[in-house]
This record gives structure tokens, C-alpha cells and sequence, in this order.
């Protein structure tokens, strides 16, 4: 029996792979972006059809779909809004997570059996301003990511809505929803989903007297390390938070997989048994399978310090561990068939990864190509290819490299 | 009328300024990003000259509140409620609902920086009984007329000013600085520096204080040939930000804004003939920023461009 309040586990899907992926890997709900309304506009996003989909593998396992509308809309952004919200309603989906008060409003008139959630783009920081939103229908508020523990502990008491917390992902180093550099910089809209990362970017800073106060060298940069709250699992669910949630709609399979695996496994653990808890390594070592960028506490720690800044990176490597996704296997001949993510070759050792933390080691030794003729190297991207694995491995498995 | 608004940068200012409509100030803790912040007291004081002028005092409580703040907030507020003064600008909705505790929702003014951007959120917010709303900075001029000529509550909009367009939490020079092993790592708080980017020309104004980091606009918002329209499609007032300005910069500006209003209330063609001449005069000031007409006639991109990540080099 569960000692402590369990909490949702709620992942980003930016493809009904992906959103299979994060359901299997653990996720009790994931969120989408719609073709409209919705910012992280380039994250290839659902249509109704795809929404219908989603809803229906998500209800064979008892998970949650969840819609982003959550755009500051401008005048022509307004219509169609309704019929829109009432086909989300249609295709099941659960609650949509939105931050223009229009949107919040129509919601409630429209659909008043889907949930509202407050998207994270208002930057709530306090209870009173959860409070307001709650008497306007709003049932959960995705908080600030301003926030430390000890600020969401308090408000966790304070709060008549549910909170949603941000536990691993891209940050913002802006209050969200404030930010508008984007639109000044590039003319993208960045509460309308047109966000160019501005943040990122190289700069130089200059006092009045027109010198160069940035290093000479290098360049001043304002970006956000990702977040990463592994070890403040155990506090946010005794705070009584109801939602983990984990961004990036763009991020690969395996970093879903990965990800939502390790925080499913964590919070498992942690709420069967709080009293004996330990934050094993294992948890830290998993997610730098696949996490390609540099991670931080945020703000979970209190005011963000230059430990918490990412300075003088240009870009990320992906990481080439992935080197395949399980499609089916056949117990009588130990064969099975796998889709290539990654170049390798016969002799890899691989770690297969599935759902539950599961965990098997086997090397490719008789690799097949689709027509059935062996071959020696696995090169070209999805092609599909027979590898004998000697257990029982599940489709969406992830094969990778052995470290 | 058009009411003109201007954040105030001192008492002196203020002593001196006896011709625009309304003042903004505030107290430290408080407001944000204001060009000079009063103690209570002082407060009191502006309050009693300005009324003996007919003029409006509106005090910004627009700060993003954290919760172990909001007890001040209350008290705050409590405090304020026995000013006869005529509005109290805000940008957290907790303020709001400290509000309705002392009976303020009327003088509140809803001052979100980007979250007002179409006439169905402002009339949502019309609904809750406020005086008045800001509109966002980030909107064209047709939009903008859209939005006021709907009448569903009063528009407040910046005039000519710093634009802000980024505030992090965090000291984003400091942390730089610590970063660097810097032994003054806070050297640079509460200064006006600038960063240009790496293919781009343009300086942008940033502050670090009490309440993190912001980042302005290369140019100044001016929207001083656009008084007709606003005015006829019901905008309710303009606001000049002082911050950025010294006393006779902001003295400066707020003087050609109100002949041209004033212009265009006695004979709207000398207004509309006397556009270029505004132009050269706010120009002419010594000292004055570069300001443009932001997004008026330019409409942001809805959705982004993926083959454009960088964005075009302006």
C-alpha cells in the first residue's frame, strides 16, 4: 500500500510514437500540442484524427491525454476557438492546458466537462493567484519555474487548485509567457508559438561607457541549463504536488523512454516506501543515457546561481547510444525485428531497456537485413532488420549501446 | 480626453511637470522596473501636490509576487487604501484578490506586460470590475483599435519609452560574473548596460536589480503620429516611460506629447499637419533615446518558421 500521496507522472509526446512510448515507459498522462492554439508550434503536432488515436492507446492503458491551447491569442487568433475545444471534448481528451483568459473562459462555456489547466506561460508564482484562476474554472495550475520546494510546499497548502510542477527539461530563463524577444529580435511570436530560443544566443555585454564587460574571448550568454529534479522527488511528492511533469515535445523516443522510465521507477519506489528511500546513482546514471544537454536544480533550490547558467555552448550532440527500437520477436527462433536508430555493427554490446526499468544484455551477433541477407553493419536510418537476441524482448523495447 | 501618463523619476519631476494628466510611482519591494522608487512618505507628499493640480496619482504594485511575499503585498495594500489616489497598477492576479479585501478592485489597473493581446481577454477582464487595462506592448496599431473600440473597459497603452521585453528572476550579471571568478561579481547591479548579439547591431538596454534581470527594445516605443486614431477609437490613456530618462529628458518628451494632443484637441488638421514636426522635436531632445513605432505596423509571425530558426538579421 501507497504511504504517501501519489503523485501524476506526466510526459510531453510530440508523435503517437512517442506518446505510446512515454505511456509504456510509465507516464499516467501525456500532453499534446493540437494543430492550433498551441505553442511549440514546430513539435509536429496532432490532428483531430491523430488526437482520436492518442486518446484511444491512452485509455487501453488507463492513461490521460492532455491538449495544449496554450497561445496568447491575437484578435485573428480568436475564432474557430469553440469548435475546436469541442472536438477535443469529443475525441476524450481529458483537460486542455491553456493561458490566455479567453481561452480559459471559452473552455468553461464550451466544454465544461474537460479540465482546465493553467499552462506554466502565466508564471504563477503565489497561491492567491492560483486562487484566482481556480474561481474561474482553472482546476490545476502548472506553476512557475521560478519556484523553489520550500515556495511550493507553502503553496501547496495555500492552493484550492491542483499544482503541476516542471521536474525535468528545457527551461526557460524568463518568467514564461514574459518573454518577448523572440518577437523583437525575429518577428516570431513567441506566446503564439513562434519562440526562437533568443535566450540562447551569443552576446556581448557592454557598460554605458560603450567597454566591453564580457569576456573577451568568449561571449555573455542569459540561457537556462535544463532542469533536472531527481532529488527533489521525494520532497515535491511529500508536499503534496498532484503532477511531475517532464517537457520537450521535441525530444527523441529514447529520451522519452529514458526519462519518463527513470522519474515512473523513482516515484514508484519512493511512494512504496518513503521511509527506506534511497536516491540510488542508478537514477542520475540512466538519465545521462540520453540526456544530451547540460542539467541544473533550476530554481527548485532556491534563486538560481551560475551553476545554473549555461554559458559559451553552442549546440548538442545527440547522443548515438540508440541504436535500436523492438518491433516484434518470435520466441521459437530468438529472432527479432528492430528498427535501426543508430549505425552499428555485428559484436556491439547492447543493453535492451524496457518499460519497468527492465534491463537485459545480449551482443548482436547474426545480424539480417529485410530480404533476409546477413550483413555486417546496420547503417542506413530506420531500416528494419532481424537480430537474434537470446529472452524475450517486447516491441518498443530500446535496444543501445552497452556502457 | 486622452489622459497622459508618465512614470515619474523624481519628486523634482514631479514639481515640474504640471501639465501632463497623471503620474505613475512607487515604492521599492513593490513596483518594478520604475524609473525612481518613493518611500510611503514621499508618497503622501506627491499625492497632496498633485491633486492640488488636478492631477492622478497612480501607484504600481506590478511586481511578480512570490508567495513569502504576499503577506507584505496585503499589508501593503491595506496601507494604500486610505490614499485618495486613483488607481494602482498591477501584473500578479494575487493582487487582485488581495484586493477585494479593502475594497479596491475598482482603482486596480490590470497591467500584464504580454498577456493582453485581443479583445476577448480584455472584455474577461472587463468583468471582474477593474478600472482599466494595459494592453500589450507586442500588438499592431490595428489591433490595437480592434481591442478599445470594442468600449468594454478602459485602455491603457505605452506611449514612448524602454520596451521591456525579457525579465528573468534571475542576476544574470552577477551569475556571469561569478562564473568568470569575478571578486566583484555585483559591481554591475542596478547599472544600465547593454548587450548587442553576435550578428546583430542592435543594443539592447538591460538592468539587473532587486527583482532579476530585464532586457528593453533597441528603440523606444513613439507612437506620437498615431494620437488621432487612438483617440478616436477610444483608447483611454498613454503612457511615457520615464525609466532610461533623466528629469529633462522625460520633461522633454511629456512636453511635445501634450502640445500634440493638445494640438490635435483644438484643430485635429494642425495636429495631423504638425506630425512630422513632433517627430523632429522629440528628435531634437538632448539625450533621447532612439525610438521606432514597435510593432504598430508590423504583426508578429504566428507559429515559427523551422528553416528560420536564427531569424532574419534585422
Amino acid at each position: 500500500m501507497s504511504a504517501v500521496k501519489k503523485p501524476e507522472l506526466l510526459a510531453p509526446a510530440g508523435d503517437l510514437e512517442k506518446l505510446k512510448i512515454a505511456i509504456l515507459y510509465g507516464a499516467d498522462a501525456v500532453y499534446i500540442g493540437g494543430k492550433e492554439f498551441s505553442l511549440r508550434a514546430r513539435a509536429s503536432n496532432f490532428s483531430i484524427e491523430d488526437i482520436k488515436k492518442a486518446v484511444d492507446f491512452a485509455n487501453e492503458h488507463q492513461a490521460k491525454v492532455y491538449v495544449t491551447t496554450n497561445i496568447i491569442a491575437h484578435n485573428e487568433n480568436l475564432e474557430n476557438l469553440a469548435p475546436y475545444l469541442k472536438a477535443l471534448e469529443t475525441s476524450g481528451v481529458k483537460a486542455i492546458i491553456c493561458a490566455d483568459a479567453f481561452v480559459i473562459e471559452s473552455s468553461k462555456k464550451v466544454v465544461p466537462n474537460m479540465e482546465i489547466h493553467l499552462s506554466t506561460q502565466q508564471s504563477i508564482t503565489n497561491s492567491e493567484a492560483i486562487n484566482f484562476w481556480y474561481n474561474e474554472g482553472v482546476s490545476r495550475v502548472v506553476i512557475a519555474r521560478e519556484l523553489s520546494v520550500e515556495e511550493i510546499k507553502q503553496i501547496a497548502k495555500r492552493s484550492k487548485a491542483d499544482i503541476e510542477v516542471f521536474i525535468h527539461g528545457g527551461m526557460c530563463v524568463s518568467y514564461s509567457g514574459r518573454c518577448t524577444l523572440s518577437n523583437h529580435m525575429t518577428d516570431r511570436d513567441a506566446n503564439r508559438g513562434g519562440c526562437a530560443h533568443s535566450c540562447r544566443w551569443n552576446y556581448r555585454l557592454y557598460n554605458q561607457s560603450d567597454e566591453l564587460i564580457s569576456s573577451k574571448e568568449g561571449y555573455y550568454n542569459l540561457g537556462s541549463k535544463d532542469l533536472m529534479a531527481v532529488q527533489f522527488i521525494p520532497e515535491l511528492i511529500n508536499a503534496g504536488v498532484d503532477s511531475l511533469k517532464i517537457e520537450g515535445r521535441m525530444k527523441s523516443i529514447h529520451y522519452i523512454a529514458t526519462v519518463v522510465g527513470t522519474y515512473r521507477k523513482i516515484i514508484d519506489e519512493y511512494c512504496a516506501n518513503p521511509k527506506d528511500f534511497v536516491l540510488d546513482d542508478k537514477y542520475f546514471q540512466e538519465i545521462s543515457r540520453a540526456e544530451n544537454r547540460q542539467t541544473s536544480i533550476g530554481a527548485l533550490g532556491g534563486k538560481p546561481t551560475e551553476d545554473e547558467q549555461l554559458y559559451n555552448v553552442r549546440t548538442e550532440k545527440p547522443t548515438q547510444e540508440f541504436i535500436a527500437m523492438v518491433l516484434d520477436y518470435d520466441e521459437n527462433t530468438k529472432y527479432a525485428t528492430i528498427e535501426q536508430r543508430n549505425y552499428f555493427t555485428v559484436g556491439q554490446a547492447c543493453e535492451v531497456y524496457g518499460p519497468k526499468f527492465r534491463k537485459d544484455y545480449f551482443t548482436v551477433e547474426k545480424l539480417y537485413d529485410e530480404d533476409h541477407q546477413e550483413i555486417e553493419i546496420a547503417r542506413h536510418p530506420r531500416q528494419i532488420l532481424k537480430v537474434k537476441i537470446p529472452f524475450t524482448v517486447y516491441p518498443y523495447d530500446i535496444i543501445r549501446k552497452k556502457r | 480626453m486622452l489622459e497622459l501618463i508618465v512614470s515619474a523619476t523624481s519628486i523634482d519631476f514631479i514639481k515640474k511637470c504640471d501639465f501632463c494628466d497623471a503620474f505613475i510611482i512607487g515604492e521599492k519591494g513593490k513596483g518594478l522596473r520604475l524609473p525612481h522608487y518613493f518611500s510611503f512618505n514621499e508618497m503622501k507628499d506627491i499625492l497632496n501636490l498633485v491633486k492640488k493640480r488636478n492631477q492622478k496619482l497612480y501607484i504600481a504594485c506590478n511586481k511578480i509576487f512570490h508567495e513569502d511575499e504576499l503577506v507584505d503585498a496585503d499589508h501593503y495594500l491595506k496601507q494604500i487604501s486610505t490614499l485618495d489616489i486613483d488607481g494602482i497598477i498591477f501584473g500578479d492576479l494575487g493582487i487582485y484578490q488581495i484586493a477585494k479585501k479593502y475594497q479596491l478592485v475598482h482603482k486596480l489597473i490590470y497591467h500584464p506586460e504580454t498577456y493582453l493581446t485581443n479583445y476577448e481577454s480584455v472584455r474577461f477582464f472587463s468583468n471582474k470590475g477593474i478600472k482599466r487595462v494595459s494592453i500589450a506592448k507586442e500588438i499592431t496599431l490595428d489591433d490595437i483599435i480592434e481591442i478599445a473600440s470594442k468600449k468594454s473597459i478602459e485602455i491603457d497603452i505605452l506611449g514612448h519609452g524602454a520596451v521591456n521585453m525579457f525579465h528573468s528572476m534571475r542576476d544574470l550579471v552577477t551569475n556571469y560574473y561569478k562564473f568568470l571568478k569575478h571578486d566583484q561579481p555585483t559591481k554591475y547591479r542596478n547599472e544600465s548596460l547593454y548587450i548587442v548579439e553576435e550578428i546583430r547591431d542592435d543594443k539592447y538596454p538591460m538592468i539587473e536589480d532587486e527583482n532579476g534581470t530585464h532586457i528593453f527594445s533597441a528603440y523606444d516605443m513613439c507612437i506620437i503620429q498615431h494620437l488621432d486614431e487612438l483617440i478616436k477609437n477610444h483608447v483611454t490613456s498613454i503612457r511615457i516611460e520615464g525609466l532610461f530618462k533623466t528629469d529633462d529628458v522625460l520633461l522633454g518628451i511629456t512636453k511635445v506629447y501634450y502640445d500634440a494632443y493638445r494640438d490635435y484637441y483644438h484643430d485635429i488638421n494642425k495636429y495631423k499637419s504638425n506630425k512630422d514636426e513632433y517627430i523632429n522635436r522629440l528628435k531634437s531632445i538632448n539625450g533621447i533615446q532612439p525610438f521606432k513605432d514597435g510593432f504598430l505596423f508590423k504583426k508578429t509571425i504566428y507559429k515559427g518558421d523551422e528553416n528560420n530558426e536564427r531569424g532574419k538579421k534585422t
